[in-house]
């Protein structure tokens, strides 16, 4: 793991360290590599005799899923490397533990009681399975362990089912339906047909866009279907005839496989195929196929690099080349692995913000939790190298994260297009808690 | 004869001093190590219940896990829909899988072999895709989380919430349950059951209602693998769809052919050893189902009658050559 | 409503043809061994991962079709030889076995293949116009290689010696052996083949699911109702057994939820198991 063992090294103290962030934000494209490398070269820093900050990580590296684990792991290990470099937190070295959720909620909640009990970490983050996150809400909150969720979409989590020890700084079913909604009722159609995976995520998402289409005069249809399905010949023929947009929501095989079958029914010739980006991550529209091109995604980073906003590029070449992630949105060397590029972004963001925390309250231990995720639920981060996909606003009251979104459509060469970019303001909606008083 | 008196003697000394050791280790090993041996204690419990369909009366069912996630979802619903306390919740959960284990089994006992299993592994999958779809009930795979209240029994106030109160409570539960089936397979009933298992249709011509007896069985190891999903749910404070799924019942069959089928004790030593290379391999290797696969097939090639029997086996050798 | 009907019908016979041919490797080891191979849906799922390197290798689906087979079918030699020759008399043995097998291979393909899954390209892509929609050629071509390789089958079973051979050693074993007849290659061909159709038919399905480490998982199960429901053994069972799943799954996701409809399919399989246990065809 790279983020566990260091030497310390002779100290300059913390002048060295705001001259390096500020050269790093002078820089253009071409300059911010060179400087990268030259600034952790350059910036001698020690770790005195203060403990480490233990933060815990947990994802999917097994059973199912696992392109996002794979993606979620290797970002938080090298953004925590690369802190650790750039002298830690509060001149306090970070160590890392990383561990398997094995996409079961059981297996996760042990894991999470291990990193707390046994290697008695401060915080803890990682995973995009909602059931592991449920299972270790009880534990969060017994423990009073902040909990940094990977990507969990599961709406209520900072909704009616929030506790005050969760914290996400990513989109999910509500935010996704409240920014696309419009976007794709303006411009794709005014007739929806919501084909889903049985299961609470993909009800969800068929409620949030569904209802937010209803009220505004729409019309749509549900069809739900078994997760792991193979034949997708029954419900695609149940669809609409005057459907303008089907909107599917399915993970792994199945994903791939409705789509697919989409365009082999001839359903593509009369309407509009529209996604949340989440059904392909990992996966890449070369192995979705060609029968993709025409599709409409939501996107909560660009995959491409020239599809970035250009303002982000300064922060986003950086990003990409400690990640090992090419221009194209692939791995550096593995051309035929592609990113889970609006997922993972929030593995690099959090060791930021934990930082800012820290920093801003005086954090030294537990006993400062609540003021720590007080202070780290108030902040307004600005684009900037350890923020690449633009501004992002936390809220208070639910612990609940803002930024932007995109839509895209997969061009003929199987591109990710930018068509629109939804400002992260279109995206708020009530917040159903308040967290404030709880904690 | 006097290996059979030494024996019981044998089994009450040994018994005795396990659980000696067990009540006495939250005193010296941290706080998670409490929570791994809480979780084993959970799955002692449902691989021993396991094994007495399979082990002792000769059925294999791949769809114990029904009867698990009734349980944990019986304790979990109870307590956070309906309010009631945890001590009813928890009999609850033993008592509506038995119910389930009555139907399911009502059917499925009128077949054999492979067929009973399939069946088996059908109403699994039907509880299954029920519990995924019908969220608003279950919470789907997202589950549900719930805060039981301290467990209540005359004057005895049990805190879920802290950890050696939890382990002291599943570890006499799975001690009272395990004692309770070592009375059942040891009594006649049980011999009628190891008779079933060994050669139905003698049995049936002796005049014995082998379906009726092997419902009965089913149905105790229903309530007991309810009663353990049921406990899992107290210490874990969740229950979701995923523990319906058929591949949660592969677990005991893993931990009863490793361990030795037939002995009770077995499954309980199988799920011991598993689940501690579980825990210890992860720093070393993330994939334990490889390790898991490659030791079933070797121990049922090597030592079909697992360790257990391995061992017995030895024993006799040496009784007979002494 | 009547096209919707139509399509409907269509596609559960032809999906039902490819259960079925799911279902055939299975089919013939269950009911000419003896064996309950939990491993089925992974030999199914490995035929498709070697068709996937083949593929990458040689960029023609139909070398792959073939090879990928034969791949399967050597490691299906190598469980019967080395790991089930023992116990190929102990049903319940042979279950846990080949249930370990299924996990540790799963796992082994998912560290070297991989978790995400991938794709094959089928070989026709043309997609003919069917009342509203349109329907992939694909489906019914491989519907049409299913019909002709069970109707293969069956001529090997009862006209070609070795068909003849496998079938007396089912008989009565004994007997097959006083006559002479290599009853250890018998079972170590017969497995071979089972695994060989399992692949194959993996390859097959892999151009409408695409290629993934679980994607036996699901198969399994369904290919184990096929086989018990239309008797073991029994192909014109399986088949039949098949499209009825194929119909009622598909047909009723008209007019109920898909999930419901699946578990009125899996329902009827119970009625089915406990009023004829030996199967719809089976003795």
């Amino acid at each position: 793991m790279e983020a566990k063992k260091r030497k310390p090294k002779k100290a300059q103290g913390l002048l060295t360290k705001k001259v390096s962030r500020r050269d790093f934000l002078k820089t253009t494209a071409v300059g911010a590599a060179g400087l990268t490398l030259g600034s952790m070269a350059f910036t001698p820093f020690t770790y005195g005799a203060e403990p480490p900050i233990k933060i815990g990580m947990f994802n999917e590296y097994t059973v199912f899923a696992t392109e996002y684990g794979y993606w979620m792991g290797k970002v938080g290990r090298t953004a925590i490397a690369k802190m650790n470099e750039e002298g830690g937190i509060a001149g306090r070295e970070i160590e890392l533990f990383d561990y398997d959720t094995k996409c079961k909620p059981a297996w996760g909640a042990s894991m999470f009681k291990k990193m707390i009990l046994e290697d008695k970490v401060d915080m803890i983050m990682g995973s995009i399975h909602s059931g592991v996150h449920k299972a270790c809400f009880p534990l969060a909150e017994q423990y009073k362990t902040p909990f940094f969720s990977g990507g969990a979409m599961t709406y209520e989590f900072t909704g009616k089912d929030a506790i005050p020890y969760y914290i996400r700084n990513h989109s999910h079913a509500r935010s996704q339906a409240v920014a696309g909604w419009k976007w794709g009722f303006d411009n794709l159609g005014k007739k929806w047909t919501f084909l889903v995976a049985d299961y609470a995520w993909g009800h969800s998402l068929a409620r949030e866009f569904g209802s937010r289409i209803r009220a505004a005069g729409g019309k749509t249809q549900e069809i739900r279907a078994p997760f792991a399905t193979a034949d997708f010949v029954p419900f695609l023929q149940k669809v609409d005839h005057d459907t303008e947009v089907l909107f599917t929501v399915f993970l792994g095989s199945a994903s791939l496989a409705v789509l697919r079958q989409t365009v082999e029914l001839g359903l593509h010739k009369r309407l509009k195929r529209f996604t949340v980006i989440c059904t392909t991550e990992g996966i890449g529209q070369k192995v979705v196929g060609k029968e993709s091109a025409g599709a409409y995604y939501i996107e909560y980073h660009p995959r491409h690099l020239d599809q970035v906003p250009k303002e982000l590029h300064p922060y986003e070449i950086p990003y990409r080349k400690a990640c090992g992630v090419d221009d194209d949105g692939n791995e550096v060397g593995n051309p035929k692995v592609a990113i889970a590029g609006s997922h993972m972004w929030s593995m690099w963001v959090y060791p930021y913000m934990i930082k800012q925390g820290i920093e801003q309250t005086g954090w030294k231990n537990s006993k400062k939790n609540a003021d720590l995720i007080k202070a780290i639920c108030s902040l307004k981060l600005k684009a900037g190298p350890w923020c690449p996909v633009g501004d992002l606003d936390m809220r208070e009251q639910d612990h609940q994260g803002f930024a932007d979104f995109y839509i895209s459509r997969v061009e003929p060469d199987l591109k990710l297009k930018v068509l629109a970019r939804i400002p992260k303001e279109k995206a708020i909606y009530e917040p159903e808690v308040d967290l404030r008083k709880k904690l | 004869m006097i290996l059979s008196k030494i024996s019981h003697f044998g089994f009450v000394l040994i018994f005795g001093l396990v659980l000696l050791v067990l009540a006495v280790l939250p005193f010296f090993v941290d706080l998670y190590y409490q929570t791994f041996l809480i979780e084993l204690f959970v799955w002692v419990l449902f691989a021993i219940s396991f094994d007495l369909i399979f082990g002792y009366t000769g059925l294999l069912s791949f769809g114990q896990a029904l009867f698990f996630g009734l349980g944990s979802y019986t304790v979990t619903i109870f307590v956070r829909k309906f309010g009631f306390n945890t001590e009813l919740s928890l009999f609850l959960s033993i008592v509506i899988p038995i119910l389930f284990a009555w139907f399911v089994g009502y059917f499925s006992v009128k077949l054999t072999g492979i067929h009973f299993a399939i069946i088996t592994i059908i109403f699994a999958m039907i509880g299954n895709i029920i519990g995924e779809t019908w969220t608003s009930f279950t919470g789907g795979s997202d589950g549900l989380t719930f805060s039981p209240p301290p467990f209540r029994l005359g004057l005895l106030s049990v805190d879920m919430m802290d950890i050696k109160s939890n382990y002291y409570f599943v570890l006499a539960i799975v001690a009272i349950s395990y004692l309770f089936l070592r009375r059942i397979v040891q009594s006649p009933l049980g011999k009628v059951f190891i008779s079933i298992r060994e050669n139905e249709e003698r049995v049936q011509l002796i005049g014995y209602n082998v379906q009726r007896y092997k419902l009965v069985a089913f149905i105790i190891a229903g309530g007991l693998s309810g009663l353990a999903g049921g406990l899992y749910s107290l210490t874990l404070k969740y229950a979701g769809a995923s523990y319906l799924h058929w591949s949660v019942s592969g677990h005991a069959v893993v931990y009863t052919v490793v361990g030795g089928m037939g002995t009770l004790i077995g499954p309980a030593l199988g799920a011991g050893i598993i689940m501690s290379l579980e825990h210890y391999l992860i720093d070393i290797l993330q994939t334990t189902d490889l390790v898991a696969g490659i030791v079933l097939v070797f121990m049922i090639l090597v030592a079909p009658k697992g360790l257990v029997g391995y061992i017995q086996s030895m024993l006799k050798k040496g009784e007979t050559s002494a | 409503m009547i096209s919707n009907l139509a399509v409907a019908i269509l596609n559960g016979i032809v999906w039902g043809l490819m259960m079925a041919l799911i279902a055939l490797g299975l089919n013939m080891i269950c009911g000419l061994l003896y064996i309950i191979n939990m491993a089925h849906g992974a030999l199914y799922m490995l035929g498709a991962v070697v068709a996937w390197y083949l593929i990458e290798l040689t960029g023609n689906f139909w070398i792959a079709l073939i090879i990928a087979p034969l791949c399967v079918g050597v490691i299906g030699i190598l469980m019967e030889k080395g790991l089930l020759r023992t116990i190929e008399d102990k049903p319940i043995m042979t279950i846990i076995c080949t249930f370990g097998v299924m996990l540790a291979v799963q796992e082994l393909v998912l560290i070297v293949f991989g978790g995400s899954p991938r794709r094959i390209d089928a070989p026709i892509t043309y997609c003919f116009p069917l009342f509203q929609l349109q329907y992939p050629l694909m489906r019914v071509v491989i519907a049409a290689i299913s019909g002709l390789v069970m109707a293969g089958l069956w001529f090997f079973l009862r006209k070609a010696k070795y068909g003849l051979w496998m079938r007396a050693v089912v008989q009565d074993r004994e007997m097959a052996v006083a006559i002479g007849i290599p009853v250890t290659k018998v079972y170590m061909w017969t497995f071979a083949l089972g695994s060989a159709l399992a692949a194959f038919s993996g390859v097959l399905a892999a151009t409408i699911v695409s290629v993934e480490f679980m994607m036996g998982r699901e198969v399994l199960i369904m290919a184990f109702i096929i086989v018990i429901v239309g008797g073991m053994g029994n192909l014109e069972g399986s088949v039949l057994a098949a499209i009825m799943i194929s119909l009622i799954q598909g047909v009723g996701s008209l007019f109920v939820p898909p999930s419901i409809a699946m578990v009125f399919a899996l329902a009827f399989m119970i009625l089915v198991l406990l009023i004829r246990p030996q199967g719809l065809f089976g003795e």
